[in-house]
């Protein structure tokens, strides 16, 4: 049986034209989607899937019934005097309302992975604004692309065939040929190869690029070399950009990495607002994770604010620096952790990696991973997009819904929201004792 | 002034914060009565009776009352929280959000300090014989307008983001800054020794930022208006026309 | 003794080279990233890498696939050495992954991302060994002999 407009619950493209022929209720093949695509298909399928609880005991890890492991998640979190509830990327924006309940219960922190990947867009999104366009408006209208920091054949391999670059939109008809392609970068990377134009800058000078960029615009004078750019190639950008009709820039994590991090990202929306003084431009942050952005949207609805949340107080408290994930583990305030479809472990500084092997660790995931070998507790998840259905936020912030298509290898749940709504429950339980 | 000493004993290993460690909350009291004046931490709020031993004297009125620190308080966060006169003196270092939304009063720090000094400060004096962190005498998230009133010094060196939305008020810092200094500045004066990665008054357009080290090196998005006292003087941020005035020492 | 290479030669007198370091993405981290296979050696062999322009692996005097050492601030880690021209010569890429979170910093400057991207990095040519996802797990473990 062929399913069609299935959602792809990997990257921030969030991709909904995967086709999926079943065989038996089982995934036979996967049509349209990428490499990373099909890795996580593959792994929903794969002999090495988490498909019963697992406690670590006497360094190893035995089965345990269902029960227990609510039980046992339960109790951690509740001993607990300062929780944190990291991950969310890759799970519905349902399951994240009941992560910000159980934040709120216990008094812990709520964070995911935006606050280490595009925190600083957030920030500077609060500081100046960010004028936007949904990925459906680049594909009909822009002319000009610009990827900043940004490597999407490497990182989002479908963006550029199915967003930016190729795809015939509505004044895009002639597809490739109707759009100017600029990457700005450290290297040379496989987008660079196919662009029109290429701007190769110096690491960490991306600030004062833009910060001459805006002179450029304002008429002042700038000096013969700007961050590895002569002038005549600073104001032939100025221009490009100046002069498009409908301009959008890709943000990638270049800008939120690099020395600068925050100012880099609001000086860009300081010169994307003063663009929209000729043309029509925008900014669209490359969000990693197919649902990162979601995270952002429940917890402002819920707290009024988009990530590193901390519920010490009983109320939201949000203060990057002071209560975002890479920093509260770095600083040792945290005394146990509730990692969901997230691997802290493989992708966190060494210092915060340092203090997780110190606490007690409950990991919700599909395949073992560094981070579910340094747990405690580790708990089946289920595949939000293949085996469980959700909302998820698209990287420019379109709510879609992710389908199910088939079942999950075990009943005891049917999805992260239920196992966190059987966990919250027992907390609840063991405060009124 | 009537002097009162909290030598700590056990702090939690994750932190507290303690906004009522502050002159106005020990007048009038006797030290039993400031032994159950609770902080938050973790799952819920302790006594400062189970973190310190108090001894001392408490004073009528918060002008006349010192609050005398003595140990490693770098876990404890919030103290001096809109302070409104009086004096604290923390013997070693100091965890974040210190003296936040400060009145007046008298804050010294004979260690180091940490992030947060000084938030929406409108007034007071906060002094650091050592090093501090980042964002000093700034806004807090969310808004660009900062420091009103008040003044800051730093003996040692401090991090980024120094007087982030600066409207009025004092920063000085003896040392280095990291970068970004007076990022947002509309008023006040910031003068540090230097800056080691020349990014200053990004969206400038008032104040003053004063560097002492003769070889900063200006960024290119300040204009060279003239000179003065023995510095020379430049107007920025030209991204946009920004009217804050640098000075950099001939 | 008198290497009769002058590669060997630069390997003898232990050359450093001082370059930025940038982490980020790569198709075949991000393949193994989202597989079923993170803790078997695809991950080491697409994750512990370090990529270099060719003129800095002729500086070290090394050639591609030979062991480079990585040494910032927080720490060092050895990598395999690949020659990539897309790479600026006063740089160095290193998909991200833990073997290269074992040198990157926790300074968020207030914003909560760390300096995956921009750190100072020096480089040499080692014979050490390149340890294996188990290895490195297994020292985080013995910090704490309380945990399994």
């Amino acid at each position: 049986m062929m399913i069609s407009d299935v959602t792809c619950p990997v990257c921030g493209c969030g991709c909904d034209d995967i086709r999926v022929q079943l065989d038996d209720s089982k995934i036979a093949k996967v049509y349209g989607v990428c490499i990373m695509g099909q890795q996580k298909f593959r792994k929903s399928q794969s002999p090495e899937r988490i498909t019963k609880p697992l406690k670590k005991e006497d360094g190893k890890f035995v089965e345990i019934s269902w029960d227990d492991a609510i039980n046992e998640a339960a109790e951690i979190l509740s001993k607990a005097s300062h929780s944190l509830f990291y991950g969310w990327s890759e799970t519905s924006c349902e399951a994240m309302k009941v992560g910000i309940d159980l934040a709120e219960l216990t008094h812990g922190f709520i964070d995911g992975q935006s606050s280490h990947c595009h925190g600083p867009s957030i920030i500077g999104e609060q500081s100046v604004g960010i004028p936007s366009c949904t990925l459906g408006m680049v594909m009909n209208y822009a002319d000009l692309v610009i990827y900043w920091g940004s490597n999407p054949i490497e990182s989002h391999p479908r963006h550029m065939s199915r967003f930016s670059t190729y795809p015939r939109g509505i004044y895009s008809g002639e597809g490739r040929r109707d759009r100017k392609i600029v990457v700005i970068d450290t290297r040379k990377t496989l987008t660079a190869n196919v662009s029109n134009l290429f701007f190769q800058i110096k690491p960490n000078s991306d600030f004062e690029l833009i910060s001459a960029l805006r002179m450029v615009l304002n008429g002042k004078e700038i000096p013969d070399e700007v961050a590895g750019l002569n002038r005549e190639e600073i104001t032939k950008l100025a221009d490009t950009m100046k002069n498009c009709g409908y301009g959008v820039v890709f943000v990638g994590l270049g800008l939120t990495h690099s020395k600068g991090k925050s100012n880099n990202v609001e000086n860009l929306y300081h010169l994307v607002r003063r663009l929209n003084d000729f043309t029509r431009f925008n900014v669209i942050p490359m969000r990693g994770h197919y649902n990162v952005a979601g995270l952002n949207q429940v917890l402002t609805w819920r707290t009024g604010y988009p990530f590193a949340v901390d519920f010490f107080r009983g109320y939201p408290c949000y203060n990057p620096g002071e209560t975002s994930v890479i920093d509260i583990l770095a600083r040792g305030e945290v005394d146990a952790m509730l990692s969901i479809s997230s691997d802290p472990v493989s992708h966190f500084p060494k210092k915060c990696v340092e203090h997780l092997a110190e606490i007690p660790i409950i990991s919700m995931d599909i395949v073992r991973t560094p981070t579910t070998e340094l747990s405690d507790l580790v708990i089946p998840g289920v595949i939000t997009g293949i085996d469980a259905v959700g909302t998820y936020y698209r990287m420019d912030n379109i709510p879609l819904i992710a389908k199910k298509i088939i079942e999950p290898p075990f009943d005891f749940t049917h999805s992260d929201e239920e196992t966190l709504k059987k966990i919250y429950d027992k907390i609840l339980e063991k405060k009124k004792k | 002034m009537m002097e009162l000493v909290l030598e700590i004993k056990k702090i939690p290993k994750t932190g507290l914060e303690a906004e009522t460690i502050k002159p106005e909350n020990f007048v009038n009291k006797s030290i039993k009565e400031i032994e159950k004046i609770e902080v938050c931490s973790g799952n819920g709020k302790i006594t400062l009776g189970s973190i310190f031993k108090i001894s001392g004297k408490t004073a009528k009125n918060p002008s006349e009352q010192k609050i005398v620190i003595v140990g490693d308080a770098s876990k404890i966060k919030r103290i001096g929280e809109a302070m409104s006169g009086g004096e604290i003196l923390l013997k070693g270092d100091v965890g974040p959000r210190l003296g936040e939304f400060m009145v007046s009063g008298k804050i010294i720090v004979e260690g180091n300090a940490d992030n947060w000094i000084g938030t929406s400060m409108n007034g007071g004096e906060i002094i650091v014989k050592g090093n501090a962190g980042d964002y000093m005498g700034s806004s807090i998230r969310g808004t660009n307008r900062g420091m009103r009133g008040g003044k800051i010094l730093v003996d040692g060196n401090a991090g980024g983001e120094i007087g982030y939305g600066m409207v009025g008020g004092e920063i000085t810092i003896n040392g280095t800054a990291d970068s970004f200094v007076g990022s947002y500045m509309r008023g006040g004066k910031i003068v540090v020794g230097n800056v080691l990665m020349n990014r200053i008054g990004f969206s400038m357009n008032g104040g003053e930022i004063s560097i002492i080290d003769k070889t900063f090196n200006v960024p290119f998005y300040f204009r060279k208006i003239g000179e003065e006292g023995g510095f020379m003087q430049y107007s920025g941020d030209q991204s946009f026309d920004g009217k804050g005035l640098l000075k950099v020492q001939k | 003794m008198i290497p009769s290479d002058l590669k060997d030669l630069k390997k003898m007198l232990g050359v450093k080279l001082k370059l930025v370091l940038n982490t980020g993405s790569s198709m075949k981290q991000g393949k193994v990233m989202r597989s079923d296979k993170k803790l078997s050696d695809d991950y080491q062999k697409s994750a512990a890498i370090c990529m270099l322009h060719p003129s800095n692996l002729n500086k070290l005097g090394i050639k591609e696939n030979d062991n480079v050492k990585l040494k910032t601030s927080e720490g060092s880690i050895v990598l395999k050495a690949v020659a990539s021209k897309s790479c600026p010569e006063d740089s160095v890429f290193v998909p991200k992954g833990p073997w290269v979170n074992l040198v990157i910093g926790t300074k968020t400057q207030q914003t909560g991302s760390p300096p995956y991207k921009g750190m100072e990095v020096e480089v040499e040519a080692t014979s050490d060994k390149i340890p294996s996802i188990g290895e490195i797990l297994q020292k985080y473990r013995s910090k704490n002999e309380t945990k399994g």
